[in-house]
C-alpha cells in the first residue's frame, strides 16, 4: 500500500465523521432548515454527476476523442435501458456490455 | 452474545438493502482496481469513509496522484449530506454513550437513516403505541433497531468491495474499457431512476455536461469549483421561484 494515499483515506474517513458526528455533539434534537437541507442534496449531486463525466470523458486532464463517442453512446443506452426496465442493475449490464462491444469492433 | 428482538427485527428490515449494496460495493472493488488502487486502500477506504458517492470520486484523483486537499475537499462536500441524516437520528441517539455514540455516528448512511427514521415514525403513529414518556423509558429501543440495520449494512458495504477488487484481478486485460464504465455507469441509472424533482434533474443534466470542459482548463479544481457554482445558481433561482410563487 502507498503510504501517501492511506494518509489521504484516513483524512477522508475523518473529515466524513465530522459531518456525522457534530450534530450529535452539537445539536442534538435540533431540526435542520429544508432550505439548506435541499442546498446539500444538489450539492452532492452535482458534484458526483461531474465526477461521472469526468472519469468517462477524460484521461490524465486531456479530452480522450477516441472513446468519447462510444461511452456517451453506451451512457445513454444504459440509462435508456435502466428507466425501461426499472433496474439500475440491468442499465448498467447494458452499458457495460455495449461499451465493451464498441471498443473490441473500434 | 444475545442481540435484542429489536436488533434482530433492524437486521430482518435491512436485507433489501444489502441486496442494493452487493452490486454497488462489488463495482467500487472492480473501479478501485481499474485506477490502480491496493486492495488494502479500497477495503480501508470503504470501512473509514462508508460514502459510495465520495469513494467513487476518489477513486481517479487517488490513483492519478492528484493533491490530497482537492481529494479530502471532495469528500467534505459530497459527505456534509450526512449532517441533516445525523441531527434528525440524534434523538435516537440519546441511549448511546462513548464508544457507542461514535460507532452510531460512523454508521450513518442513507439506508440506516431513512429505515430508522421511518420505523419510529410508524411506532409512534400506531394506535397501540404507548405514551412517549414510556417510549422514552425503553431505554435503547430505537437504538439497537438502528444498529440492527447498520452495521449489517456496513459489514455488506466492506465485504463486497474487497470481493469486487477480488473478482476484477482474473479479468484480462481486454476488458478494461468495461471496468472503466461499471461504477459511473451505475451511479447514472440509479440517479436516472432516482431523480423525480426538476430542479435536481436541472443540476444533474448541467453538471454532465459543464464538468469536462471546466476540467480540461484547470485539471484540479475546474470541474469541483463548477460543481459549487451549479449548485449554488440553481439552488437560488428556486428559492427565488419559490418566494415569487
Amino acid at each position: 500500500m502507498d503510504a501517501t494515499r492511506v494518509l489521504i483515506v484516513v483524512g477522508m474517513g475523518l473529515v466524513t465523521y465530522l459531518s456525522r458526528v457534530a450534530p450529535q455533539l452539537l445539536m442534538p434534537g435540533r431540526s435542520f432548515p429544508a432550505a439548506l437541507d435541499r442546498y446539500l442534496r444538489y450539492l452532492s449531486y452535482s458534484l458526483v454527476v461531474s465526477v461521472i463525466s469526468v472519469s468517462l470523458f477524460l484521461s490524465r486532464a486531456r479530452f480522450e476523442t477516441e472513446a468519447a463517442p462510444q461511452r456517451s453512446f453506451a451512457l445513454v443506452a444504459a440509462i435508456v435501458v435502466a428507466l425501461l426496465t426499472r433496474s439500475s442493475l440491468i442499465g448498467m449490464f447494458a452499458g457495460t456490455a455495449l461499451v465493451l462491444a464498441l471498443s473490441w469492433v473500434r | 452474545m444475545t442481540f435484542s428482538v429489536h436488533f434482530r427485527t433492524g437486521v430482518k428490515t435491512a436485507i433489501p438493502v444489502w441486496f442494493a449494496f452487493i452490486p454497488i460495493a462489488f463495482a467500487m472493488g472492480v473501479a478501485a482496481k481499474a485506477h490502480g488502487l491496493h486492495w488494502g486502500e479500497i477495503v480501508l477506504m470503504s470501512a473509514l469513509v462508508y460514502g459510495g458517492p465520495s469513494q467513487f470520486a476518489a477513486l481517479e484523483p487517488l490513483g492519478a496522484g492528484k493533491p490530497a486537499l482537492q481529494i479530502l475537499l471532495t469528500t467534505f462536500l459530497i459527505n456534509i449530506r450526512f449532517l441533516p441524516m445525523s441531527a434528525t437520528l440524534a434523538p435516537y441517539f440519546r441511549w448511546a454513550k462513548g464508544m457507542r455514540l461514535f460507532l452510531a455516528a460512523h454508521l450513518v448512511s442513507p439506508s440506516s437513516f431513512i429505515l430508522t427514521h421511518l420505523h419510529v415514525q410508524k411506532e409512534k403513529s400506531s394506535p397501540d403505541s404507548p405514551v412517549q414518556a414510556e417510549i422514552l423509558n425503553e431505554e435503547g429501543k430505537y437504538l439497537d433497531y438502528y444498529f440492527g440495520v447498520s452495521t449489517t449494512c456496513f459489514v455488506v458495504w466492506v465485504a463486497g468491495t474487497a470481493f469486487g477488487y477480488w473478482a476484477a484481478l482474473a479479468v484480462p486485460p481486454a476488458f478494461n474499457e468495461g471496468l472503466r464504465f461499471v461504477l459511473p455507469g451505475y451511479f447514472a441509472c440509479i440517479f436516472a431512476l432516482e431523480i423525480r424533482e426538476w430542479f435536481l434533474r436541472l443540476v444533474c443534466l448541467i453538471s454532465l455536461f459543464v464538468a469536462v470542459p471546466t476540467a480540461v482548463l484547470s485539471p484540479e479544481w475546474g470541474w469541483l469549483v463548477t460543481s459549487l457554482v451549479v449548485a449554488t445558481c440553481i439552488w437560488g433561482v428556486e428559492r427565488w421561484m419559490r418566494r415569487a410563487s
